[in-house]
């Protein structure tokens, strides 16, 4: 197992009082495999990402749980050390390339950074290698494009300039936190294709972020769904999409328009404020199929073959 | 019927490259004639910048044509004042892209709502209330939500704010441009649910703009296809679904649909920036595969392919 994060528990201090955020998270990444984490805005998708690279907001704290990278738990590592990790070991992409590059500084200088502090180049060999980057995420021109600044560059050649930056210290691991959300469906397709791509030739293993679960088809080989700080689904993604169990996750692909036939059948209401409390089952004021004992009761995991789901409905399976 | 049409419209916004630097004109329109009938909703998709969201704004005279005429209920209001354009706009309204930038911050639901009948009708304060309550009641928010602050709502919320305000005045026609793109999928499908019931209740016809091929599909029954200021295909959904004709809108169909169906992804070449000037032949020549001699030299007029199909393209 290359990534394993057993029992994270986040939360955040909020006036002297502590509240939960996530509530005991478990994940696994094999090496080579990419795992989706899927779910609305608001149920700690972005967090558990941050959580991993120890890159919380002030005021939050991780409360329990371990998070093992080849062997090591990060969560017990100096901030120096975890240095070495973050960008080197495991990188991260966000959503938004116009907000993650530096405008006053051209494309070019900005990889080059990269290298200089991780891999210890000198100018000219960093200016080098940042070329060779520039031309494997695809940038046309690349000797040329070193020296065009963020503005000068569309939203999909921005995207890749921050692939290149994330994969400059060769890492091993990429979180990509909605990386096509911003984009346009055709440069979505392209960017989508690049990180697939990229995968393959250098071996990476990746975590992807998304709301749109249709999305992970393509991608992932397993697929976590999570709601409220927890994960409440939990399986390969083939049968996942095929048949999922959760109906939180049922939600979530009945939610996407698919055939103008077939009508849409929205998730009533809205997630809850990750910071509330719940009793109970978390999902129950949006779900169709509860009973009495959503209302007073937390559901574990229950084990269905390879799937893990988080609701009373099969209890008995 | 139809409710409005325009006919050969062109915007050009002129840009100067640096201080001293030569100007350049960009085409945001360039000769677009359509028509939209009452009560359909019409989708227009294409890729950022095709000028999508231009022609929305022209078509209320939000922005003025550079040519090209606009006629609403028959009416020719290209040149129309602006004191009676005031008049038309109760029929006509729009929602944008954006709900964290489309509401004033520092004002509660009660002003942004009643703002309209403030200024279209001159409404005494009690009355207002009631309008907002029920406009609140129409698009499925709690009435305490009446002296909050749009900060305190979620992108969903914000938007059905703004879609509430948008149906104030029980407006005939509503441009609705990407009023999804910054909502989360779940979301997305309640606002698709309370457009499709709006329309209903009052009889709406809207312009649905989106980059989504997949939205549009689900709520229009006509869609044009928009490529870099010109419309390179139109005609009903159904049939645009099933066979596509434009080289483009079989590409714009192959980026959405790998999402449904999980296999390969299109290879094309991309849109690259240096093309932003003058173009002569068909614009899409340089990322189409079909592309023959004829279409770098000519350019290919919209064209009917059958009663109600049209299609820009020498293929």
């Amino acid at each position: 197992m290359l990534l394993e994060v057993k029992d994270l528990q986040l939360s955040i201090s909020f006036l002297k009082s502590e509240k939960n955020i996530l509530r005991g998270i478990d994940l696994y990444l094999k090496e080579g495999k990419t795992l989706a984490l899927v779910g609305e805005s608001g149920c700690g998708k972005t967090l558990t990402a941050l959580s991993i690279l120890r890159l919380l907001p002030p005021r939050m704290r991780i409360e329990k749980g371990e998070i093992f990278y080849q062997g090591v738990n990060l969560v017990n590592l100096k901030e120096e050390e975890i240095r070495r990790i973050r960008g080197k070991e495991i990188a991260m992409i966000f959503q938004e390339p116009s907000v993650a590059l530096n405008p006053v500084f051209t494309i070019g200088e900005q990889v080059a950074e990269v290298l200089k502090v991780h891999q210890g180049l000198n100018k000219r060999e960093a200016k080098e290698r940042t070329i060779e980057l520039l031309k494997q995420v695809r940038i046309p021109d690349p000797h040329l494009r070193y020296k065009s600044y963020p503005h000068q560059l569309s939203g999909g050649m921005k995207q890749r300039v921050v692939i290149a930056m994330a994969l400059a210290a060769e890492p091993k691991v990429l979180i990509a936190d909605e990386p096509t959300t911003a984009l346009d469906v055709t440069v979505q397709a392209q960017i989508l294709d690049l990180l697939l791509q990229l995968k393959e030739e250098k071996g990476l293993s990746l975590i992807f972020i998304t709301h749109n679960l249709a999305l992970t088809k393509l991608f992932a080989d397993t697929v976590a769904v999570m709601y409220f700080g927890q994960i409440v689904e939990y399986g390969s993604s083939d049968s996942l999409l095929k048949e999922p169990y959760h109906p939180y996750t049922k939600g979530l692909i009945s939610s996407l328009p698919r055939d103008p036939s077939s009508p849409l059948r929205p998730i009533p209401g809205t997630v809850p404020d990750i910071t509330s409390k719940i009793n109970g089952c978390a999902f129950h004021n949006r779900c169709s199929y509860k009973t009495q004992k959503c209302f007073s009761l937390s559901p574990p995991f229950f084990k269905i073959e390879d799937r893990k789901v988080r609701c009373w409905l099969y209890e008995n399976n | 019927m139809k409710i409005i049409e325009a006919i050969n419209l062109k915007k050009t916004y002129t840009l100067k490259k640096g201080l001293f630097g030569k100007k350049v004109q960009i085409k945001a329109l360039d000769g677009v004639t359509l028509f939209i009938l009452k009560g359909e909703t019409f989708g227009l998709v294409g890729e950022s910048g095709c000028g999508k969201s231009t022609l929305g704004k022209v078509l209320l005279r939000l922005e003025e044509p550079t040519e090209g005429k606009i006629f609403f209920e028959n009416k020719d209001i290209t040149n129309l004042p602006l004191k009676d354009m005031k008049t038309l706009r109760r029929k006509m309204q729009i929602v944008f892209q954006d709900p964290y930038a489309s509401l004033n911050p520092r004002k509660t639901i009660l002003d942004i709502l009643g703002e309209p009948f403030i200024v279209h009708y001159q409404l005494p304060k009690k009355e207002i209330l009631e309008k907002v309550k029920f406009l609140l009641e129409m698009v499925g928010l709690p009435l305490d939500s009446i002296y909050k602050y749009p900060h305190e709502f979620s992108g969903g919320q914000r938007q059905r704010i703004a879609i509430a305000r948008a149906i104030a005045l029980e407006p005939s026609f509503v441009v609705a441009d990407e009023p999804l793109s910054a909502l989360d999928v779940s979301v997305q499908a309640q606002i698709i649910e309370l457009f499709l019931r709006l329309q209903e209740n009052f009889g709406l016809t809207y312009l649905f703009i989106s980059h989504d091929i997949n939205v549009v599909a689900y709520m229009a029954q006509r869609l044009g296809v928009m490529y870099r200021g010109k419309l390179v295909e139109v005609g009903p959904t159904k049939e645009i679904l099933k066979s596509p004709l434009h080289p483009y809108t079989k590409l714009l169909l192959e980026s959405a649909n790998l999402q449904k169906e999980g296999r390969g992804f299109p290879r094309f070449r991309s849109f690259s920036d240096e093309e932003n000037g003058e173009i002569q032949g068909c614009a899409f020549f340089s990322r189409c595969e079909k592309a023959k001699l004829i279409c770098k030299e000519n350019t290919p007029e919209l064209k009917d392919v059958d009663k109600e199909r049209k299609v820009a393209c020498f293929l």
